[in-house]
């Protein structure tokens, strides 16, 4: 393998958008799947900016499935930090989920699972950019998000007695992934298909 | 699956819902949340199957979960289901994303090939006919040309007829000069009768030839004044004969063009 070395160049200027004004959080719908289900042979990336995904698909008979976290600040705690690293820095990514409703459905098919799984979470920022293309963001494409803390305090009055899950990638290479296909209501379709499975 | 609609549905139960609500009506179960969605879904599915007698078949092609096919120079996005004609489209052009579908004929290698064959043939058979076809005009163009060909037509005739018309103006006005010339050649030979005549008898009375040739003389001004009105009003003619014809002229060059 031949030697290369990497050269870390900033490549835009550092602006905000006067016309287009940014607006903190995220929506309260969104987007699970299993890590193991995705299917990245077939999973695409922009060949200009490889932060972009332009298609993500899951291997046959595999689906993804829908989030719902109501409030006017949905997925609390979702935040994303640097890990300082020996030869390299890299990215920690969080996503906190509640799952309000609580039973023993949910929790043989959600709780447990989430527990121990590596999952993919897709998530739609309030703020789209001037383009769109910063509208849903990916968490766990690189390194999968894992459970750090799982809390169903009963008497929390800020899960109402369900379930606090936070999961998180580790040391992801790539500070942001998103999602965009060719246009927004394309990103759209294609997210629904994921729900609809194969 | 009936005797457990009221016990609940198992695991294995819900995926053939599930799947069978895709295939009859192409969307996922709205809600699945809920006890009783299932059973709902379970109604509508059976329902629609009473209805419609035949369970609903297998597409050919099934895309994989999140696959979105986009036919290029269209604004259509296809998920599933996905019609034929589409994904052997798309498989034609792109044949390495075969990975996007998740089932497939067995035989789709030679469907892409006979849908490449089918649309060749289609193409040179478009080409031939787009060959051979005389260039489509609408009603309205055609009546349009017709128009200007009546036209065009009417200009030219016309413009004959002027040409006629400042040649014989022209052969006239010769005609009258050559007349002019002559009248007043003679006029000129009358005057000089006239002075070798009173030279002769001196300054007594005009003798009757005399008198008969200033008749003469009176007479042929008279005619000379008459054929310089009749040139002039000739020449007035033919001028506006001409710039008649040259307008009629460039129209003719503007309706050919």
């Amino acid at each position: 393998m031949a030697a290369e070395s990497c050269d870390y160049q900033l490549a835009a200027d550092l602006a905000a958008s006067c016309t287009v004004k940014p607006v903190k959080g995220i929506k309260s719908h969104g987007f699970i799947m299993n890590y193991n289900d995705i299917d990245f042979e077939a999973t695409s990336r922009d060949e200009t900016n490889p932060n972009i995904v332009k298609s993500l698909i899951l291997k046959t008979g595999k689906k993804a499935y829908k989030m719902y976290v109501p409030g006017k600040s949905p997925y609390t705690g979702t935040k994303k930090s640097l890990s300082a690293g020996t030869y390299r820095n890299r990215f920690n990514k969080d996503v906190s989920i509640v799952i309000l409703d609580n039973g023993p459905e949910v929790a043989h098919n959600i709780i447990d699972q989430l527990a121990n799984g590596t999952f993919v979470v897709v998530l739609e920022n309030k703020f789209p950019g001037s383009d769109n293309k910063n509208t849903f963001e990916i968490y766990g494409l690189e390194a999968g998000l894992t459970a750090t803390a799982m809390d169903d305090d009963k008497y929390s009055d800020d899960t109402e007695g369900g379930w606090l899950a936070t999961l998180q990638e580790e040391n992801a290479p790539t500070s942001g992934i998103y999602f965009y296909s060719e246009s927004i209501a394309a990103t759209r379709t294609a997210l629904e298909s994921l729900v609809s499975g194969s | 699956m009936k005797s457990r609609f009221q016990s609940g549905f198992s695991s294995s139960d819900r995926l053939l819902l599930d799947s069978l609500h895709r295939l009859l009506f192409g969307k996922e179960i709205t809600n699945t949340g809920c006890s009783d969605c299932y059973r709902d879904a379970y109604v509508i599915i059976y329902n629609h199957l009473k209805k419609s007698k035949t369970m609903p078949e297998k597409p050919n092609y099934v895309l994989k979960a999140g696959a979105l096919i986009h036919p290029a120079g269209t604004s259509n996005f296809y998920v599933n289901p996905i019609p034929d004609e589409v994904a052997e489209e798309h498989l034609s052009k792109y044949p390495s994303e075969v990975n996007k579908f998740a089932h497939l004929p067995t035989d789709w290698e030679d469907r892409v090939a006979a849908y490449k064959a089918r649309k060749l043939a289609q193409a040179k058979k478009e080409a031939e006919d787009a060959k051979n076809e005389v260039p489509a005009t609408s009603a309205e163009d055609a009546e349009k040309i017709k128009a200007l060909e009546a036209q065009l037509a009417e200009a030219q005739e016309a413009v004959k007829k002027s040409d006629a018309l400042r040649k014989e103006a022209e052969d006239k006005v010769k005609t009258l000069e050559y007349d002019k010339s002559t009248l007043e050649q003679e006029i000129e030979g009358l005057k000089a009768a006239l002075e070798g005549q009173t030279v002769t008898d001196g300054e007594g009375e005009e003798s009757d030839e005399l008198a008969e040739v200033r008749m003469e003389l009176a007479t042929t001004k008279a005619e000379l004044e008459s054929a310089n009105e009749e040139i002039a009003s000739l020449k007035s003619d033919n001028r506006a004969l001409k710039a008649a014809n040259t307008r009629l002229k460039n129209n003719g060059a503007k309706d050919t063009e």
